[in-house]
């Protein structure tokens, strides 16, 4: 498969699949709209990136892709992790914000 | 050479239309009945692929719905699919003008009839300028008819090696144009079956569920029907069932890449069958690739 479609398809299905039990661990209707804002961003570069053509060998979507693999290792645990809800937040920002760019890059090819 | 490829919507050069219903024809047989054969296969195989892109399509329009579902149950704003699914549409309309096309081709090569044979062409003329794709290009729309014409003529000849040889690589470019496509297609699966999954948990979990199936096998037999009220058996069948969905999940899943590979393999096999015919070679398997089998299969529980 495409790495970058697979990095991307890993981050959004990981949130995808936590998403209820994730929410239901926030404390308060802010803290659910952060979870809820990343994940709807982390589903529109998914699908960004089906609609448009991946060009794997472009270096600097390849280095995004190296970036985003290491990031969503962080995501696979995330529902041993909810009691920590303020950073499990922090790693599915850090993880997204890299998915727009790789989403951004892809369209721009 | 004949070779057009069809600008898709990722840039990629594939132009498939005419080549590809020349190739079924052409596919290097001796006799007119190996070409007939030949042409007729590949009908049923693009027939095939037209299948399982109506069946994508399908996907994606449960996947819309199961969006709409999850909105309700997290609030979360559903995407707009229709962009991804025009594109899925558009792949199945090609594949099945390929299909008739190729149809076409068979009656082509069975007619001994100058007439017949002629009212065949006109007809594959009509599907040509009928495809979008070429309507908007005058120039290759003009290049592709004259094609056409030009393996017709072939045909009527009964010169199926020579429009043979023209035809194999495009065959094989319309291998590669589905193999370059196909972990989308996988993707677009997948998708549907995590949220789905992740809807259904949800449900589950706040008893939103008929919990009675599992009792019908014991009542059953006494025609006695479950009517489950206790909170405890609903609770507790909450294991059994996310069990359930983990299950069918799986299993629905490698249905879907098995097809996408089976497509893969028969495209392939009929590549395969029409480079042995340029070779001059006896087109000795009378029957399109059993892999088709697997597709349709698939095919008939999405669309069921």
């Amino acid at each position: 498969m495409g790495d970058a479609l697979n990095a991307l398809e890993t981050t959004y299905f990981t949130l995808q699949t936590n998403l209820n039990p994730t929410l239901a661990a926030c404390p308060d209707q802010d803290t659910k709209d952060q979870v809820m804002a990343q994940y709807v961003a982390a589903r529109q570069n998914y699908w960004s990136c089906i609609n448009h053509a991946f060009h794997d060998d472009d270096p600097a979507l390849q280095a995004l892709v190296v970036q985003v693999d290491a990031a969503n290792t962080s995501l696979t645990t995330i529902a041993d992790h909810l009691g920590d809800i303020t950073t499990v937040i922090d790693d599915i920002t850090k993880v997204v914000t890299i998915g727009e760019q790789i989403a951004a890059k892809v369209i721009s090819l | 050479m004949l070779t057009w490829m069809y600008v898709n919507k990722r840039g990629n050069q594939l132009r498939l239309v005419g080549l590809l219903a020349i190739s079924f024809v052409i596919i290097g047989c001796k006799t007119q009945g190996d070409a007939a054969t030949a042409a007729n296969q590949m009908a049923a195989t693009t027939k095939t692929l037209s299948d399982y892109y109506g069946a994508l399509d399908k996907v994606l329009a449960n996947t819309q719905e199961a969006y709409d579902a999850q909105t309700v149950i997290n609030q979360a704003p559903p995407p707009d699919l229709s962009d991804t699914r025009q594109q899925i549409q558009l792949r199945e309309k090609l594949a099945t003008e390929f299909s008739t096309l190729s149809a076409t081709f068979a009656t082509i090569t069975s007619s001994t009839a100058p007439t017949d044979a002629s009212t065949a062409a006109g007809q594959l003329n009509t599907e040509l300028v009928s495809i979008k794709a070429l309507a908007d290009n005058a120039t290759e729309q003009k290049v592709l008819t004259s094609a056409v014409q030009l393996v017709v003529s072939l045909l009527q000849q009964h010169d199926e090696i020579k429009a043979a040889r023209q035809i194999e690589p495009v065959c094989n470019a319309l291998l590669k144009f589905f193999n370059s496509e196909s972990q989308f297609y996988d993707s677009i699966n997948k998708n549907y079956l995590t949220l789905a999954s992740s809807n259904a948990k949800a449900m589950v979990k706040g008893n939103l569920v008929d919990t009675s199936s599992l009792f019908r096998s014991s009542l059953d037999p006494f025609s006695l029907t479950p009517s489950i009220d206790s909170q405890t058996i609903k609770t507790g069948m909450q294991g059994y069932l996310d069990k359930q969905i983990d299950s069918t999940f799986a299993s629905k899943l490698a249905a879907a890449q098995n097809a996408t590979q089976a497509l893969s393999d028969s495209l392939k096999e009929m590549d395969a069958r029409i480079e042995v015919v340029t070779k001059d070679k006896v087109l000795s398997i009378a029957l399109p690739p059993v892999t088709l089998d697997t597709v349709e299969s698939w095919v008939s529980t999405i669309t069921q």
